[in-house]
């Protein structure tokens, strides 16, 4: 296990998600949107959770033959589309309107995220070459 | 034996001559009681009849009788519970005008259009279900339950596994007396080692004997039926987009299940690629790995669904006409048109297995990198 790049990635990745996080609050009063609306909090918890694990399973051992790699990566991400499509949306059309808010608030995270497990993805298989 | 086999092509080429021979779509004598768009939906619906699935195995049509000649196949359905019945049940008869089939207490009958199986009432009206949106407006959908049924296509395939079963099982005993072949053998040994030699061993390499069932199992799978498809008998298999849709998914699955480090790698970090273009390939990448199998399953499904429909067309043609010279034309077009088909039957079994190899052969490539690939 590569200690600095798990260190470098547990903790950038959070950090990264926070300053988001703090930004969007910050426009969410700027536009005078409810601070904490468009469920923003379940959607970047949502979105860390799933990298976390994805991050946990590119790195365990039996991933680091570089194999299956893509498939876990694939995998997971299929698994999160489905989470999208089967829960917040339907959250996001309770209330009859989709708006533009609720996008951006699932959007951010999920883009963090992906661009965080694509650059885990492809350190861990530059290592196993 | 040659001769056998002159007389068995030229048999097979003039099955389009068989169907014109029987006077027309469902059987039309006189073409002169008919207007032009009568006819022209009359020739609709023969082709139609051909392309489409059905839940039963229709052979012929009585002419006079208009009476359908085959035999019924299973219909499962799951509405609220399980319906199983025979495809009798919706043929139409006396005091069941429109063909509703009744089972536990729910009512369904086929539709017209698309032939597939809809709830309806005890007089066949189909049952809708209307749904507004937001903005107000309504939609009306037919309901349909979930179907199970051993159709046409289901039976035909079914079919095909026990025959490809029975027939390999039946080549692979005859070397067990020697290596020469006999029989069967003789004609498909060449075509199995054309396959590994020419399409295995080239595109995939020194792994190529693991991928060696599937890809010959496809092949043969795709080539037989492409051929049952030049019947008279209305079977479009591979012309169904469902049938195709699961070959492409077995692709897709063995290519990436078997996959090595290097085929992810030249996915998401291709090497000898400036750092900016990694960056924008990365997404091309991922959407191509499944365009590549996408692209397999519609070629393999339009080329063979647009031939059925080609050639029923002319067969239509041949009797839309008046004159007989057009009539004489067409036929010879007709015969020509099988021909080819007889050679597309086969080519899009070669292509589709020769694709299916090479994504094989991508995916398991194993080789050390230079910075420039």
């Amino acid at each position: 296990m590569n200690a600095k790049r798990n260190k470098l990635f547990f903790i950038g990745v959070p950090l990264a998600l926070a300053i988001a996080f703090s930004i969007h609050v910050y426009l969410h009063s700027a536009y005078d949107y409810a601070l904490l609306g468009s469920f923003i909090v379940a959607s970047y918890l949502f979105n860390f959770g799933f990298v976390i694990v994805e991050i946990w399973l590119l790195n365990t051992r039996r991933m680091k033959e570089g194999a299956n790699l893509g498939n876990v990566y694939l995998g997971m991400s299929m698994l999160k589309f489905l989470v999208f499509f089967a829960v917040f949306i339907p959250l996001f059309k309770m209330d009859g309107v989709q708006d533009r808010f609720e996008y951006f608030g699932f959007f951010i995270p999920y883009a963090i995220c992906l661009v965080a497990g694509t650059v885990f993805l492809i350190q861990v298989l530059k290592k196993s070459e | 034996m040659n001769k056998l086999w002159k007389i068995l092509i030229v048999a097979v080429a003039l099955i389009p001559a068989v169907t014109f021979a029987s006077e027309g779509p469902h059987g039309e004598t006189h073409k002169e009681e008919l207007t032009k768009e009568e006819a022209r939906a009359n020739n609709t619906e023969y082709v139609k009849h051909h392309t489409n699935d059905s839940h039963d195995f229709g052979l012929f049509t009585n002419e006079e009788t208009g009476h359908h000649i085959g035999f019924p196949l299973p219909v499962i359905l799951w509405e609220d519970g399980l319906h199983v019945f025979m495809s009798t049940a919706f043929h139409a008869e006396e005091g069941n005008e429109h063909g509703v089939a009744e089972s536990n207490g729910k009512y369904f009958v086929i539709g017209h259009d698309d032939g597939k199986v809809y709830s309806c009432d005890e007089h066949g009206a189909i049952l809708t279900d209307v749904t507004t949106d937001e903005e107000g407006v309504e939609t009306v959908s037919q309901i349909n339950p979930i179907d199970f049924s051993i159709t046409k296509n289901v039976f035909v395939t079914i079919l095909m596994c026990i025959f490809l079963f029975w027939l390999f099982r039946k080549v692979a005993k005859t070397y067990a007396s020697g290596l020469a072949p006999t029989g069967a053998a003789k004609f498909l040994e060449p075509i199995i080692l054309f396959i590994r030699d020419e399409i295995a061993i080239p595109n995939i390499g020194n792994d190529y004997k693991k991928y060696m069932n599937y890809l010959l199992t496809v092949f043969f799978f795709i080539w037989f039926l492409n051929l049952a498809g030049m019947t008279p008998l209305g079977i479009n298999v591979t012309g169904n987009i469902a049938v195709t849709f699961a070959l492409a998914l077995f692709t897709f699955l063995i290519t990436n299940l078997s996959a090595k480090k290097d085929y992810w790698m030249h996915i998401f970090w291709m090497p000898g690629v400036p750092v900016p273009m990694k960056i924008m390939l990365i997404p091309i990448e991922l959407v191509g790995m499944i365009v590549k199998p996408f692209a397999l399953m519609i070629r393999l499904y339009a080329n063979m669904l647009a031939g059925h429909i080609v050639l029923g067309s002319l067969i239509a043609v041949v009797v839309f006409f008046d004159s007989y010279f057009a009539k004489g034309a067409f036929v010879g077009l007709t015969f020509f048109m099988n021909i080819i088909e007889l050679l597309v039957a086969a080519l899009q079994a070669y292509i589709f297995t020769m694709l299916t190899a090479l994504y094989f052969g991508s995916a398991a490539a194993e080789h050390a990198h230079e910075e420039a690939h």
